[in-house]
């Protein structure tokens, strides 16, 4: 029982993770109908960011704020360099897939060659490392942050979406284009904001799991991006809900099949449900009409 | 208000419409009649800044507006009802009502609201719901309030009885016709001829992408080739 509830608090934490990078993932999904291949990159270079602040001496709550938003920062990049330049000349969404894989492969490239591919890790802090036992269920300060602050993005992304005008402005460009013109929707800003959450929630969650496992490398993007797209698969492509249900669900998943089958089927188990759950549900295990899209 | 100078327009290379001018006064209801495939739909998607003409002017209010984007044209007091009323279906009907006043920072944002809840009572009653989840006829009654939420001077109807029951046709030409006499000028585009021309005061017919016929609505209604052409038996 001890080992059923010590996974069940370690997947909650990891989960969260999951879920808010998600939530990124999906968002540019139900906006613009593709899949960003960067946004694993983001989110190690919202790792990155966070560590260089955290290194500079800042607080990791400051740390935090310049991982969003150095993240944040290369969405916004990647759609003014990349995606409208490809929009604007009529380019077919693969070749926004195939162009956001190249930048993906440069981020990673600029990474090594800036931080090296050597393992780093965030400053020791007393206060993170603080644990607590209960009836043999170690629970560490740590993951309580990490879930609270993910909870946070979670709440504070729902509540733009659902209660603002610039969320009502994202549904609306997701929803259709033209109807977000004849409306008086701005398209090109709006997407410009989409990409800046889409990459901020990715360098957020990129340090909050480069805290939870204590390893930033160049590459940590790379798994990252697969567990993302199963993810907004499990959740329903652009449902943002679903990718958070997605995310906790996956999280939970791994550390379990961990915990009671073998560290070497972690990932099988995981992306073999991208196949099940394909065959069983294709729309996702949250799909229903009024919900499918951001 | 509207002034339309040998427009030109369509979709890549070929012109659908091939030299429209037309005007709507200001205070006035228009109506566009004419036949399926005519370019009705598309002489509005023109005017509302979604087709970019290939010659020709456009004026509102005097000024050329045909380089004028979409969205900028909201600002100036041009809203589009669309055909096939394309409110947005996975968003509450309170939302799509909101996102009509995107453009507005005034304060009166929440008392217009109101009134397209006066207006329309069956929206207050489903504002929580998905505009989804809505007949065919409350759907138009939000594509209107929408459109209505930007305080638009001219507004674009685009087959607002399309596909609807006779009775809901009768009420949304009553509402655009409360509209019109409110001081909010209409072009309205219409299948339904006899209709259009009964709350319009004037009418134009387009045939294959040309005007081919002018003249007040109540003309039109008793001229022999009008009624055979649009009017039926009926």
């Amino acid at each position: 029982m001890s080992t059923f509830l010590q996974q069940l608090v370690n997947g909650i934490s990891l989960g969260s993770t999951y879920a808010v990078f998600a939530m990124g993932c999906t968002l540019i999904f139900g906006v613009l109908n593709i899949v960003n291949m960067a946004q694993g990159a983001f989110f190690m270079g919202g790792a990155y960011f966070g560590l260089e602040a955290a290194q500079l001496g800042l607080p990791a709550p400051l740390a935090l704020v310049v991982a969003l938003l150095g993240g944040g920062l290369l969405g916004v990049l990647s759609e003014l360099v990349i995606f409208r330049t490809l929009r604007a000349r009529g380019g077919h969404r693969w070749m926004g897939l195939v162009a956001s894989l190249a930048l993906a492969r440069m981020l990673v490239g600029v990474a090594q060659e800036a931080f090296g591919t050597q393992v780093q890790r965030y400053p020791a802090s007393p206060l993170l490392q603080i644990s607590w036992e209960f009836g043999g269920v170690r629970v560490q300060f740590l993951q309580v942050v990490i879930l609270v602050v993910s909870l946070l993005l979670m709440a504070a992304l729902a509540f733009l979406l659902q209660r603002s005008s610039v969320g009502r402005a994202i549904r609306t460009v997701a929803f259709s284009e033209d109807v977000a013109r004849i409306v008086g929707v701005p398209v090109g800003r709006t997407i410009l904001i989409t990409f800046f959450l889409a990459g901020a929630l990715a360098g957020a969650s990129g340090m909050l799991l480069g805290n939870l496992f204590n390893v930033v490398s160049p590459f940590m993007g790379e798994q990252m991006l697969v567990k993302g797209l199963t993810v907004i698969i499990l959740g329903g492509l652009g449902n943002v809900p679903g990718a958070v249900a997605g995310g906790f669900l996956l999280g939970l998943i791994e550390v379990f099949s961990v915990a009671y089958v073998s560290s070497s089927f972690r990932d099988a188990i995981g992306f073999g449900l991208i196949f099940v759950i394909l065959l069983v549900k294709p729309n996702g295990l949250f799909s229903s009409f009024e919900e499918r899209r951001a | 208000m509207l002034e339309l100078r040998q427009l030109c327009a369509g979709y890549g290379p070929v012109d659908v419409l091939e030299g429209i001018s037309l005007t709507v006064p200001t205070g006035a209801c228009v109506c566009l009649i004419g036949a399926n495939g005519a370019g009705k739909t598309t002489t509005l998607s023109t005017i509302a800044g979604l087709i970019a003409p290939s010659s020709g002017d456009i004026l509102f209010e005097g000024e050329p507006i045909r380089r004028v984007a979409a969205e900028k044209l909201v600002q100036r007091g041009v809203s589009l009802v669309p055909e096939g009323r394309r409110v947005v279906s996975n968003m509450s009907v309170e939302d799509n009502l909101l996102i009509g006043a995107y453009t507005r920072s005034d304060d009166q944002i929440g008392a217009d609201l109101e009134r397209v809840y006066q207006r329309f009572s069956r929206l207050r009653e489903r504002r929580r719901q998905f505009a989804g989840q809505m007949s065919g006829g409350e759907q138009q009654m939000l594509a209107i309030g929408r459109a209505l939420m930007a305080r638009p001077k001219l507004l674009l109807l685009d087959q607002a009885s399309m596909g609807l029951a006779p009775q809901i046709v009768s009420d949304i030409f009553r509402t655009i016709r409360e509209i019109n006499n409110l001081g909010t000028t209409i072009l309205l585009v219409e299948q339904n001829a006899r209709k259009a021309l009964s709350i319009a005061s004037y009418g134009y017919v387009l045939e294959s992408g040309r005007i081919s016929g002018e003249g007040a609505a109540a003309d039109l209604l008793n001229s022999p080739q009008i009624v055979a052409a649009y009017l039926g038996g009926d």
